[in-house]
């Protein structure tokens, strides 16, 4: 079964100023994270299985939303996205399982390792290089150990906790699915040891990490999925959907950072166009798609009403 | 002046009442009989999750006129950034005091997590920063700092937490934390900074306290101690140039009469396991420390524990928790708070069991008694 | 067994909420908590919470309209069954049709309905019906036989002596159709109930007289055929303690107005119900002797039109004396 996830544009817009019209400009209970709501709320109308809330320091902050998102849904996964420096494991474990708790286990976690060493300085993280990795292997490491076991004693570079674990009613409750990525072999390593998802570029040599990471997990007794993470620009055929890029270029298109997206490689096509994609990589064993598409809010209906059921159809005729 | 009412949403279930002391309603004791909300009902899940106790709780004590829920924080409670997180959009005017552990959180990240939350809510967001009771719950918790380090670390947390703030591009390099061009992004940064309760009796904690709380918070003690202590805060923030208010916070049995709340509280004594009454914590806490100093002389009676008038320090018997709490009639409990703010009290966090209809009863009965 | 709870939508607080309606003397008191559909919201939640299947809305001049009020709290609940009451007299049986088609969309198939078909003749006549008794009992049967063929989906005709209808219903059947709650304490109320009701729902009057009521009504039914539930309207004082619940009702009684006591039994004597001339005849208007059957408590009449009894006891008291009714 295929995993669809719609990246949620979390940073802020320019902020609206008053028109010459007169509005009713009464505060009420609305406030700006409604769009994000909505649009989560629009994701789940639409079928999506679920959306990624990504960490953003010059957006809003991703475990209030994601927050937010589970309390004002009732299928939708919602998938944090943190970086492990912001909290000690067994904090982010114990705010993790009240969110499991309250939202019948919908909660995704993908820690964020990438970025560069001044956005890290400025949130206080001077850790570099492998080191990145090392610590957040402790941090998965410690948070599964408090969630699943007590007694729980764990002694690292990073973390030490003492005796520790949770006590029922925090027990028992599904560990939230792990999203990780990259390509590098720290990378693949931590994927094999913690991720259940692996996500991947567009371009990335899919086959390679496949039998990489099948080798590295199966030596944790194992096993990781496949996915993709990029851009889509889906419409009724392919000459509509490359006039709304702006682009005369293929369907494989690098150029979304000129549309306003964070993840510049994509698709662009007819909805038949972009199924055909996803099914061929769906035949190289992909099953999550985390897909940016902007504005996000309309796209979730896009996608929910057009692209799915091509994919459907994509499905069925592999099937058979 | 006025004097802003907090109330307490139950971070681990609730009881049915004081008199007996099982945790009757949320998942934690599905096992006592008349539990409700286990999740499960004719055998099959009903969808129930005790996070929607936790909003009929800030909406009863909303409509009854707080300003506001303090959401504690332990190792077997829900955790109040999530919950709060969650609740923000359902109250309107409710506001949400987070109680947490500064070391857990990243300065940086935690300043974020607190504006997104200020965006949703509308401003809503107060802070109970606490620095740690110590024992073998701190090393739970993944925490070695010792107890005046801890206090250190928490000033610097909110130093750093403030400047990204609020002083943008911030750098600091201190004992704890280092940050390079820290800094919140303007929408998150135009978001009012939240008022800060802070809570220690210990001298370093009267010295962070100082720097960088609103509210110096404590728990209810005889009113002469805490009159002392109130002056020790009042004489160092003389010192520091900030000046100071004052929060209390209590257990309330208020009932029509004086008889009827103390035969709620004789039930419970009479029902608890009062041989824990003399047994010390191993943490390092100096507030509970006090407050089983006050007990002095042996307890043959719940009365016994009666220090002042209407003042009583069986509580943790009766709930865990905080020790001393308020007794009496309607018309008593007012007089004892108004003496309060009389002490210079500008701010009380309150709680009742069941904090749901203990809410409503103490808006409704209570409140509107005090004179001011 | 199933349990239901009351909605307080004329307002809540620590005392008996007086009649809602107006009479001569001491007028209608204000509640100390007002029904805002934020508390009403927190009381439905809490039932829901607790186990209960549905809550009882009272209808009357004095009330806010319970179809509004309980469309609006089915999006505050997930589960919780809304017992919504009416009087037949006052709306068309095929637009309460439509009306219970909406709510079932809106609420998953969350009514039930509560057919109250009036007691009061200055009350009717404000609403602007001038029938008598036994008539209005014989329109509420015409009603309901046509409120049920709109539920059926198949296209009628009716005429009847109090309605006419021609081509109606709609083209679908109602499915699940709410269930039909009735209640009336007169012969002709309860031949209505014998042949048109789901569940027959008396005021909680001591066993022995509800014992010979379902006796009626289950022979009436068993002659058509039919087997109709049955439902009892209770007041509740349990506390831990046998005494501490008399205290309460204690409390309760001297906080009653002697002059509105006085008012109300004027009002019960105006009346054309059974029920209420029963409920009226449990205390007589007398604060003495209101313990009219073990733990049956008729104080809540004395201030208050409708169901007036309270069990009042320990948890055990109660559970006993709620099984003696079953």
């Amino acid at each position: 079964m295929t995993e669809l996830l719609l990246r949620l544009p979390t940073r802020h817009g320019p902020p609206t100023g008053l028109g010459p019209v007169p509005r009713d400009v009464r505060a009420d209970h609305y406030g700006p994270l409604e769009r994000l709501f909505q649009t989560g709320r629009a994701a789940e109308t639409a079928g999506l299985g679920g959306v990624l809330v990504p960490h953003d320091p010059l957006g809003e902050e991703s475990w209030t939303v994601a927050a937010g998102l589970l309390r004002h849904s009732r299928h939708l996964r919602v998938v944090a996205e943190f970086h492990p420096g912001f909290a000690t494991p067994v904090y982010a474990a114990k705010m993790a399982v009240t969110l499991q708790r309250f939202s019948a286990q919908r909660l995704g976690w993908r820690p964020a390792l990438d970025g560069d060493a001044a956005e890290h300085a400025a949130q206080g993280d001077f850790l570099s290089g492998p080191d990145r990795y090392r610590r957040a292997d402790e941090f998965l490491t410690a948070a599964k150990g408090v969630w699943t076991r007590r007694p729980f004693s764990f002694e690292g570079r990073f973390y030490r906790v003492l005796e520790g674990g949770f006590d029922a009613p925090l027990t028992g409750w599904a560990f939230p699915r792990v999203y990780l990525s990259g390509t590098g072999e720290e990378a693949l390593e931590l994927s094999a040891r913690h991720a259940d998802v692996h996500l991947l570029g567009p371009a990335d040599d899919i086959k390679a990490v496949r039998a990489e990471l099948a080798g590295r997990s199966a030596r944790w007794g194992r096993d990781v999925e496949l996915g993709v993470e990029l851009s889509v620009l889906a419409r009724d055929d392919t000459a509509e959907a490359r006039a709304d890029a702006g682009s005369d270029a293929g369907p494989h298109w690098e150029g979304f950072a000129g549309l306003g997206h964070t993840l510049p490689s994509g698709l662009v096509g007819s909805y038949d166009d972009v199924a055909a994609l996803f099914d061929d990589y769906a035949r190289r064993g992909v099953r999550t798609f985390s897909v940016e598409a902007l504005p996000a809010l309309p796209e979730a209906y896009r996608l929910g009403e057009r692209l799915l059921p091509a994919l459907a159809e994509q499905e069925q005729a592999r099937v058979r | 002046m006025s004097v802003d009412f907090y109330w307490r949403i139950g971070m681990h279930g609730d009881q049915r009442s004081l008199r007996e002391r099982a945790e009757s309603r949320g998942d934690w004791a599905p096992h006592v009989a008349g539990s409700i909300t286990p999740a499960l009902r004719g055998g099959a899940p009903d969808g129930y999750a005790y996070i929607e106790h936790m909003a009929d709780v800030a909406r009863a004590a909303e409509s009854a006129g707080f300003y506001g829920g303090l959401m504690p924080s332990f190792p077997f409670t829900d955790d109040p950034w999530a919950a709060a997180a969650m609740l923000a959009r359902e109250t309107r005017t409710f506001r949400f005091m987070v109680a947490f552990q500064p070391g857990f959180l990243n300065p940086v990240h935690a300043a974020r997590m607190a504006a997104t939350l200020q965006r949703a809510s509308h401003g809503r967001v107060v802070y109970n920063v606490i620095t740690g009771g110590g024992g073998p719950a701190q090393l739970w918790w993944g925490d070695e700092v010792a107890h005046d380090d801890r206090y250190a670390r928490t000033q610097e947390f909110l130093r750093v937490h403030r400047g990204v703030w609020q002083e943008r591009p911030f750098d600091f390099d201190g004992r704890f934390y280092r940050v390079e061009g820290g800094a919140l992004p303007d929408a998150l940064a135009a978001q009012e900074f939240p008022e800060v309760y802070f809570s220690g009796s210990s001298p370093a904690a009267i010295d962070a306290a100082g720097r960088h709380a609103d509210y110096y918070l404590s728990w209810l003690e005889p009113f002469g101690a805490l009159a002392e202590k109130f002056a020790a805060v009042r004489a160092h923030s003389a010192a520091t140039g900030r000046t100071h208010r004052f929060a209390v916070r209590a257990e309330v049995v208020a009932r029509a009469t004086e008889e009827a709340a103390w035969a709620e509280v004789r039930r419970g004594f009479e029902a608890a396991d009062t041989a824990a009454l003399r047994a010390g914590r191993s943490g390092d806490s100096v507030g509970a420390a006090r407050s089983r100093a006050f007990l002095g002389g042996p307890v043959n009676g719940y009365r016994d524990l009666e220090v002042a008038p209407n003042v009583w320090g069986g509580f943790g018997l009766l709930r865990g928790g905080p020790a001393f709490g308020l007794v009496g009639s309607y018309q008593q409990v007012a007089e004892r708070l108004d003496e309060l703010i009389a002490l210079g009290v500008d701010s009380f966090i309150l709680a009742g069991v069941p904090h749901l209809e203990e809410a409503h009863r103490v808006g409704e009965e209570v409140l509107p008694l005090l004179r001011g | 067994m199933r349990f239901h709870w009351f909605l307080p939508t004329t307002g809540d607080g620590h005392a008996v909420r007086n009649s809602t309606i107006r009479l001569g003397t001491g007028g209608v008191t204000s509640p100390t908590r007002p029904a805002t559909l934020g508390y009403l919201a927190q009381v439905a939640r809490a039932a829901e919470a607790t186990g209960f299947t549905g809550v009882l809305t009272p209808t009357g001049s004095g009330c806010p309209d319970p179809w509004i009020t309980c469309a609006a709290l089915t999006q505050h609940t997930d589960r919780l069954k809304f017992l919504v009451a009416f009087r037949p007299g006052f709306v068309l049986p095929t637009l309460a049709a439509q009306q219970a088609r909406a709510f079932q969309e809106i609420s998953g198939d969350r009514l039930l309905l509560n057919v109250v078909t009036g007691g009061d003749p200055v009350e009717q006549r404000a609403y602007g019906d001038f029938l008598g008794h036994d008539d209005r009992y014989a329109r509420t049967d015409e009603f309901l036989d046509v409120l049920r063929r709109s539920f059926s989906g198949e296209r009628f005709d009716f005429t009847g002596r109090h309605y006419r209808v021609q081509d109606a219903g709609p083209t679908d059947p109602l499915d699940p159709a709410p269930e039909i709650y009735f209640g009336g304490a007169s012969a002709p109320a309860e031949r209505v109930a014998s042949a048109r009701a789901d569940t027959y729902l008396m005021w909680g009057e001591p066993p022995a007289m509800i014992a010979e009521r379902i006796e009626r009504v289950r022979s009436l039914a068993a002659g058509q055929g039919r087997s109709v539930r049955l439902g009892i309207r209770l007041h509740v004082i349990a506390r831990d303690t046998s005494a501490e619940a008399w205290r309460e009702a204690d409390r309760l009684l001297s906080g009653m107005d002697p002059a509105r006591i006085e008012a109300m039994q004027h009002y019960y004597a105006r009346m054309e119900s059974v029920g209420q001339a029963r409920m009226a005849a449990l205390h007589g208007g007398s604060p003495r002797a209101l313990e009219v059957a073990p733990n049956l408590w008729a104080g809540v009449g004395l201030v208050r039109e409708g169901a007036g009894t309270a069990l009042v006891g320990d948890y055990d008291e109660v559970a006993r004396r709620l099984q003696e009714y079953r």
